[in-house]
Parts: structure tokens; C-alpha cells; sequence
């Protein structure tokens, strides 16, 4: 049983314009590798990344160096492990499961839908962008009701999370950037203690007043709104735009969409699978493991590769094709474990239970004006970076 | 010892003895019974659902509000009176035999 071997063709700027070709061959040649560049041993088979994913008490999510705490101003959920981690945890569970969320949000998420549905509409078939007018603008007002933000617009949470993720991925330790961090967390920070005096005073559906609700501290409550500021605006934004670029790829899985909207669910997940918004959770080994083959000593830091994972030919047939129609197997883009995104119910209900569906019911012959590949970026998170579209009729607001 | 009956869908049963304490969900996703368990034991995911057979469902614990809130995401259907999460059931001394039905998709 060998170290990980250290391999010189991880290409971060290769990575950020198209990741799956290097993901491929990590996964043939060097499935647990040593990344210089990543200061991480990366891992891209399934089993392996599900097992990193499900061994908690070996793959540490405390990991030392990690810029999230100070981002945040304090360690978030995905910074924690074991019951210190689920306490906090399964308060924010609480108003994100499905039951809470369709009896709750349903509505507001349909309101926000046809309103940005106009925005696209207005700027018409020949200017429209479905990520500038559509996707960002939609993703961030339902994140900002479901938090429970009424002062600020979709914007200012955009921004927001822009400057978080900014912070996050700050390792070159650039001071302009911590700059904006600092003054943006302090934006927030404010922001969320209007909304924690609100629904002190008058309780709502909104997840801060269900974490306040529970008794959850101050500063417990502020660094998991951030968490979920940082992490829950991209992700949909990038769902919506992609399921378009990929449906228009595959006409005869469109046309079976739209003859069972039922399968608006099975889209989005095996959009996440094939192109999933979060490159990989890090981890740090908290004693000897053995992942194919490969020892990682206790201490070594690792970088779990939801991407590679799921393009794995070992578990998904031409797992390279986006195909709604392959056997229902579950994938990674979430996560697995007790740090599994909080917000995948979220995602569902907002993006294929409604996104979708309306914004295809209210534009027929929807489609893309670009199919210029370099639209596509990242690989820490992957998605397109706008997307022109054109459509033949507009059948209006039916609201 | 509980004696758990997983009846899977397509037809065939697995019997297994569970540890008192251990949950339904971790043996069934480690045999791979058709059961998946995504959030690790949180009642977050829905995709560790059973059918508990009738004749057993007095036998245990009532559903805590958590475990009735994701059972709504279940991606098969879920049945009023049977559905469960097989997470939050726990063998115990005093179970001897349970019996339940695997839906025929858990996502």
C-alpha cells in the first residue's frame, strides 16, 4: 500500500474551463492523488468519495487552514463534527423538510417565479438572458424570503453571496478581497439581527424564525445564515440555466419532459449528477486510512470530488451523457452524511417543482442563442456564466 | 435481536438479525436492500422509506414531528398508515420480529 502519488497534470486553469477530462483520468490513473496546487489529496472514484463522505469518524470536516471560519466570522455547520455538529444541525433542519417547506414556501416561490418570468419576457427574444434575468435574480429572492430578509432585494443577497464565495476561495490572501468580505459580513451580520428582532416579536415560516424559534444562539443562528448565503444561491441559479443548455442538447428527452412534467424531478437530479454545482467537500484524516489502495496518513488533508464521483463508469453507465431516462441510482452533488445539503428540498421544490415547469409553460420554443462552450466555468463551482435565449411565442402571465 | 423481514420489490425477502439499538436503515443500506440513507440517520432524506406491515405497526414508536415532515418527500407514495423512515426505527429486546415492505424507488 503506496502513498498518493503526486501528479503533475492537474491544470487548475485546464480545470476551471472543463474539469470531467482530468477527473477521468484521475479516476483511471490516479484515483487518490496528491495535488500540489490544491494542498490536498484528491479523490474522484465513487466508492471512494461515498466512503469519505460516510466515515466520519476518520474524514474530519474541522479542517485547519480552512478560510470558512474567518469568512463567516465563526466555524459553520461544515466546519463541525459529531454531536456538536448535529445540535445545531437539526435545528436547521427543521424548516427545510419537504412537508414545512411545500405547506410554506409553494406559493412565494410561484410569485417570485412569475415575476422574473416578466423580467425575461420584457427584455425579449433577442436580448433575454436566462442566467442575468431569470436564474440569479430568481435564485436569490427565494433564498432571501426563505431567510426571512424583507428590507433587501435580490441584488444585495447576490452580492452578498458573491463576496462570501469570494472569501472562500481567497487563498492567495489578497487584502482587497478580505475587505469586502469584512465589510459585507458586517452588512449581513446587521441585516440578520432586523430580521432575528422581527420574528422574535412576530414568528414566521421564514428559517431564521424557526432557528430563533428554537432557541438557537445569536451567533449560531448568524454564521448558519451566511452558511446558507454562501451556498444556496449559485447552486439553483446553475441547476436552472444548465437543465436548458442540456435539454436543448437532447430534444427527445425535452419532448418526454413536456409530455410527463412529473419527470421535472428525475432533470434535476441527473442534471446534479452530470454536471454537479459543487466541485468537493474538504476533509482532513483524523487517523491511517487506506482509500484504493492509497494510504492517507492521520493528518492529510483531502479534497472529496463530488464532480468526479458522479461521471464514475463504475457506477454510472456513459456517465459522461446527460440521460433522464437511466435507471434511478442516488448521486453525490449533495453530499451523503450528516453534512448532506440542508437545502436539497429547497432545490427540489424551487427549481424542478416550479422553475421549470412555468418557465417552459410560459415560453414556447424556448432555446439558447449561444452554443459557445466557454460559457461554461469552474470547477470548485461549475455552471454557466450567462445564457442568451430566444424563444417563438410568449404565452404570457397567467397569474 | 430483532429478526427484520425486508420483503424488496421485486419480490424476494431478506431476512436479517439486528443488534438492539441498531437501526433498520443501516443494515438495510449495508445489504443494500434497497435502501439508501443519503443523510446518515438526520429523517432528512427520504430514501431510507418502508412499508411497515400491518400487523406491526402498533409494536413501535409513534413518529416524531421531524420523521412525519420528510416522509411528504418520499418518492414513492407514501401510505398513511405504514410509511416510516427506516432511520428512526431502532431494534430492541422486546421487538422480536418486524416485516416490512421496500418501496420500488427511494429517489
Amino acid at each position: 500500500m503506496g502513498a498518493a502519488p503526486a501528479i503533475d497534470w492537474f491544470d487548475i486553469g485546464k480545470m476551471i474551463v472543463d474539469p470531467y477530462p482530468t477527473f477521468e483520468r484521475m479516476r483511471r490513473e490516479a484515483p487518490v492523488a496528491w495535488v500540489a496546487a490544491m494542498k490536498a489529496n484528491v479523490i474522484t472514484r465513487y466508492d471512494d468519495v461515498y466512503f469519505v463522505e460516510q466515515k466520519r469518524e476518520v474524514f474530519s470536516a474541522n479542517v485547519e487552514g480552512n478560510l470558512m471560519p474567518r469568512v463567516m466570522g465563526r466555524a459553520t455547520l461544515l466546519n463541525m463534527d459529531g454531536e456538536e455538529h448535529m445540535r445545531e444541525r437539526r435545528l436547521l433542519n427543521a424548516p427545510l423538510r419537504p412537508k414545512h417547506l411545500k405547506e410554506h414556501w409553494t406559493e412565494t416561490f410561484k410569485r417570485n417565479t412569475s415575476e422574473f418570468l416578466e423580467s425575461l419576457a420584457e427584455k425579449g427574444p433577442d436580448q433575454a438572458d436566462l442566467n442575468r434575468d431569470f436564474a440569479a435574480p430568481l435564485a436569490a429572492k427565494n433564498l432571501a424570503d426563505l431567510l426571512g430578509f424583507r428590507d433587501e432585494n435580490a441584488n444585495q443577497l447576490a452580492s452578498w453571496s458573491a463576496d462570501l464565495i469570494a472569501g472562500l476561495g481567497n487563498v492567495r490572501n489578497d487584502p482587497a478581497i478580505w475587505a469586502r468580505v469584512e465589510e459585507s459580513r458586517e452588512s449581513i451580520d446587521e441585516a440578520i439581527d432586523r430580521v432575528v428582532a422581527r420574528v422574535t416579536k412576530q414568528p414566521d415560516a421564514s428559517v431564521t424564525s424557526g432557528l430563533v424559534s428554537a432557541g438557537m444562539e445569536l451567533d449560531a443562528v448568524k454564521s448558519a445564515i451566511k452558511l446558507s448565503l454562501s451556498g444556496g444561491i449559485n447552486e439553483p441559479q446553475h441547476a436552472i440555466t444548465g437543465i436548458v443548455w442540456a435539454l436543448e442538447e437532447n430534444p427527445d428527452q425535452l419532448a418526454m419532459v413536456m409530455a410527463n412534467p412529473e419527470l421535472w424531478q428525475d432533470v434535476l437530479d441527473e442534471y446534479l449528477r452530470w454536471m454537479s454545482p459543487i466541485g468537493f467537500a474538504p476533509r482532513i484524516t483524523l487517523s491511517d486510512v487506506e482509500l484504493s489502495g492509497t494510504l492517507l496518513p492521520r493528518g492529510s488533508l483531502v479534497a472529496n470530488m463530488f464532480g468526479a464521483a458522479n461521471r464514475d463508469e463504475r457506477r454510472y453507465e456513459n456517465a459522461a451523457k446527460f440521460d433522464v431516462r437511466r435507471p434511478k441510482q442516488s448521486h453525490l452533488a449533495f453530499g451523503s452524511g450528516p453534512h448532506v445539503c440542508v437545502g436539497m428540498w429547497t432545490a427540489k421544490l424551487s427549481v424542478a417543482g416550479v422553475a421549470m415547469p412555468m418557465l417552459y409553460e410560459r415560453f414556447d420554443g424556448l432555446r439558447r442563442r449561444s452554443d459557445d462552450s466557454s460559457l461554461w466555468n469552474g470547477f470548485f463551482f461549475r455552471g454557466l456564466t450567462s445564457l442568451p435565449v430566444a424563444w417563438d411565442r410568449d404565452r404570457g402571465s397567467r397569474a | 435481536v430483532t429478526t427484520v423481514r425486508f420483503h424488496l420489490a421485486g419480490g424476494d425477502t431478506a431476512e436479517v438479525e439486528v443488534m438492539a439499538g441498531e437501526t433498520l436503515m443501516v443494515v438495510g443500506a449495508h445489504y443494500k436492500l434497497g435502501i439508501i440513507g443519503t443523510c446518515g440517520g438526520q429523517a432528512m432524506c427520504a430514501t431510507c422509506h418502508v412499508y411497515i406491515r400491518p400487523e406491526f405497526i402498533q409494536l413501535l414508536p409513534q413518529m416524531s414531528d421531524d420523521e412525519d415532515a420528510t416522509l411528504d418527500g418520499t418518492a414513492a407514495p407514501r401510505d398513511p398508515a405504514r410509511s416510516r423512515l427506516s432511520c428512526q426505527l431502532r431494534a430492541h429486546e422486546s421487538l422480536e420480529l418486524l416485516e416490512v415492505d421496500v418501496p420500488s424507488r427511494q429517489i
